[in-house]
């Protein structure tokens, strides 16, 4: 994967270049918004780590022009800690973002996150833990082996891989299973996630109930 | 209740209580001068009378045949008449106290007597007045003198003419009456006046009061009235100190979001780097060491975090409208954030409700309050434990239960559990010491009440607790 990442803090943008170099990474680093916003425009990455207090330029500048020439996954670096920041960055089109200070374990699961999403539209293909989710054909692996779901069952573990590592409450998963035609029940819901659990049982992810919150799709450790 | 003082007493009552004190004070001393007056009055015009009788008389004071003879005419008393009930005395004598005429038994007086001999005598004889205690009742006595020509020379005879004063105490009793009545309608006129007078100054000082008192406690705006100039300084002066306040809370806003910026950036690059170091590092001391710096750290990231969110917090109480807030919502939205995180720690998290409802609130406090709250139920939970969220209601109140089982706090640490800086003795993990002051903070800001109770068999139970009014169900 070819990153940009347009951060004017040296510290932190050194440990990011290293970090991303020793993944195999390619890593080109911008320290100046100005320099950020024409390099944007004429080389295509495959995912931007962007700071928004920049010299030069802001950060809200550079995300629209990156939205003016691709699609390419945004994610935003910011120091500041008010709300409404981060939903304007989010409408703006950053993909995500994440607050300084941040854990690196967590920067890396984010960008995969973004970066998957994005594939999600050209590639078939959605992995989770040792589950192969095929859109194209609407097949299931579990450790390589095709197992056998139904529709409602299908969709139900659709609507979980694709919120992994979330806490999925019936009420949201009833806004993604039933249109608004279909009356939908809530118990089903139980009854449906119960056969899932029992499909994917040799898996090493697991359905976790946590009583009165919903459900979480959550890989066990090994 | 202490005692207030005057001067803290309503203006309206300190200024109509002084006036009607000064109003009596004065109508006392005008009733005092009236009937002051009215008795003068009285006094001389009936002495007047009475002057007249004696002079009437003693004009027709003769001597004869080497004797005095007084022709009383009738016309002396014609003017004492006009009060029939008055009862008339009168006695004409020598200056030796020769008895001519009248009641004798007047001469027995030692004070008639007195006058008699202390008389001055004059070519022109002034009449003069006394009182004297005669036959049971008090009686006003008017004296003149006249020297008659007699064969032994000159000699002095005297008049007197008495009359008692019962109609004379009813005429002045009339004229301190109709005066009395005349000063108390005047002091009620007077009165009327000055409450009018007082309460079109105060009505000026009672708009600003409910126009600052209508306004929520975020707007700031200068207050538009037109007032009479000193009232016009007053409102000049508050909203000085309006422009001020809002000033400082835009100053702490800014602060607070510089002072995120510039703590959290180089905390970030330290981070970074650490990070760096950690997964380079292959020399296990020096690992130890950097574990240890990444802990530190850690404790200064989140120290840092929860004293902005705190002055975040502080602020937005002073800036931004409370707006209704679902509880239940909240609570869950809460939960299922920090549930992956417990789980991470085997920690499980679960949630019931029998009571839906809402409260005016900040989302922003109230979500942090939360976080706090279920957080540090998370940190002293052990390996494998639960936490329990509840919401329901008990009598009146709505109440947010969050059960931890693990050791739970002492008695005697309990009430310092909500100081800032206090860690508990008990705690396996770091803490910054803020959380559940921040949480207390917001919990009363909320009109909450923020309480602490053990769980069954072992453990901490925070309760918060919304008192009647401040809640409202949700069907």
């Amino acid at each position: 994967m070819r990153i940009l990442i347009v951060e004017d803090d040296r510290l932190i943008s050194e440990a990011l270049e290293s970090r991303f170099k020793d993944l195999g990474h390619g890593v080109d680093c911008v320290y100046d918004g100005d320099v950020a916003f024409s390099m944007v425009a004429h080389t295509q990455f495959d995912l931007i780590i962007l700071d928004l207090n920049l010299p030069n330029k802001s950060g809200e500048q550079i995300i629209k022009r990156i939205r003016q020439h691709s699609n390419t996954p945004v994610l935003i670096l910011t120091a500041r800690s008010e709300v409404y920041d981060r939903i304007q960055l989010l409408d703006l089109g950053a993909d995500d973002y994440l607050s300084k200070p941040f854990d690196f374990g967590e920067l890396e699961a984010r960008c995969r996150a973004i970066v998957r999403r994005r594939q999600g539209s050209d590639h078939n293909d959605i992995t989770y833990g040792d589950i192969e989710f095929n859109t194209a054909n609407c097949s299931v692996k579990v450790k390589g082996d095709i197992i056998e779901l139904k529709q409602r069952e299908y969709r139900l573990l659709e609507i979980f891989i694709t919120h992994p590592n979330r806490v999925m409450s019936k009420e949201e998963i009833i806004d993604h299973l039933y249109g608004y035609d279909n009356p939908p029940n809530i118990n089903a819901i139980e009854t449906y996630v119960g056969r899932l659990r029992k499909a994917i049982i040799s898996s090493n992810v697991e359905i976790k109930t946590l009583r009165g919150l919903g459900y979480l799709f959550n890989q066990v450790e090994a | 209740m202490p005692q207030k003082s005057f001067s803290t007493r309503s203006l309206r009552f300190q200024l109509i209580f002084s006036a009607s004190v000064l109003m009596l004070l004065i109508s006392l001393i005008a009733l005092v001068a009236v009937k002051r007056y009215a008795y003068q009055t009285a006094e001389i015009s009936y002495d007047r009378y009475l002057s007249n009788s004696a002079r009437q008389i003693m004009d027709q004071v003769r001597f004869n045949n080497l004797q005095f003879s007084v022709d009383i005419p009738f016309s002396a008393f014609k003017s004492l008449t006009n009060s029939p009930r008055d009862k008339v005395y009168y006695l004409v004598t020598t200056q030796g106290l020769n008895y001519i005429t009248g009641y004798q038994s007047l001469l027995d007086q030692k004070e008639v007597i007195n006058t008699i001999q202390n008389y001055p005598i004059k070519l022109e004889p002034e009449a003069e007045f006394f009182h004297l205690k005669f036959k049971g009742s008090l009686i006003r006595f008017s004296i003149v003198s006249r020297a008659i020509n007699t064969s032994e020379g000159p000699k002095n005879v005297f008049i007197l003419i008495g009359q008692t004063t019962e109609s004379r105490k009813v005429w002045e009793k009339e004229l301190s009456n109709f005066a009395a009545k005349l000063i108390i309608a005047f002091v009620a006129c007077a009165l009327l006046v000055i409450i009018i007078l007082i309460n079109k100054v105060l009505k000026s000082v009672n708009t600003i009061n409910h126009k600052i008192a209508k306004r929520s406690n975020v707007d700031l705006t200068p207050i538009r009235l037109d007032a009479p100039q000193e009232i016009n300084h007053l409102i000049n002066t508050i909203n000085q100190f309006m422009t001020q306040l809002d000033s400082t809370l835009t100053n702490l806003k800014n602060f607070t979001s510089e002072a995120a910026h510039q703590l959290n950036t180089p905390l970030a690059g330290l981070r970074a780097q650490l990070d760096m170091a950690l997964n380079k590092s292959k020399d296990p001391e020096t690992l130890d060491f950097l574990i240890k710096i990444s802990s530190a750290c850690h404790l200064l990231e989140r120290t840092i975090l929860q004293l902005l969110n705190h002055a975040t917090i502080k602020h937005r109480y002073q800036s931004i409208e409370p707006e209704a807030i679902h509880i239940n919502q909240l609570v869950k939205t809460v939960c299922r954030e920090l549930a992956i995180n417990a789980l991470d720690q085997e920690i499980e998290l679960s949630y019931r409700d029998s009571l839906q409802f809402s409260i005016q609130g900040d989302e922003f406090s109230l979500s942090q309050m939360l976080k706090n709250l279920i957080e540090n139920a998370i940190k002293y939970s052990s390996k494998g434990g639960e936490i329990d969220v509840e919401i329901c209601q008990q009598g009146s109140k709505a109440v947010l239960f969050i059960r931890d089982y693990g050791p739970g706090i002492d008695a005697t640490d309990k009430p310092y559990v909500f100081e800032r800086f206090y860690r508990s003795p008990n705690a396996n993990s770091n803490g910054t010491g803020l959380g559940m002051s921040i949480a207390l903070d917001v919990a009363r800001k909320s009109n909450a009440i923020l309480s602490l109770e053990d769980s069954d068999p072992h453990g901490l139970t925070v309760k918060v607790q919304f008192p009647h009014k401040f809640w409202q169900a949700i069907i």
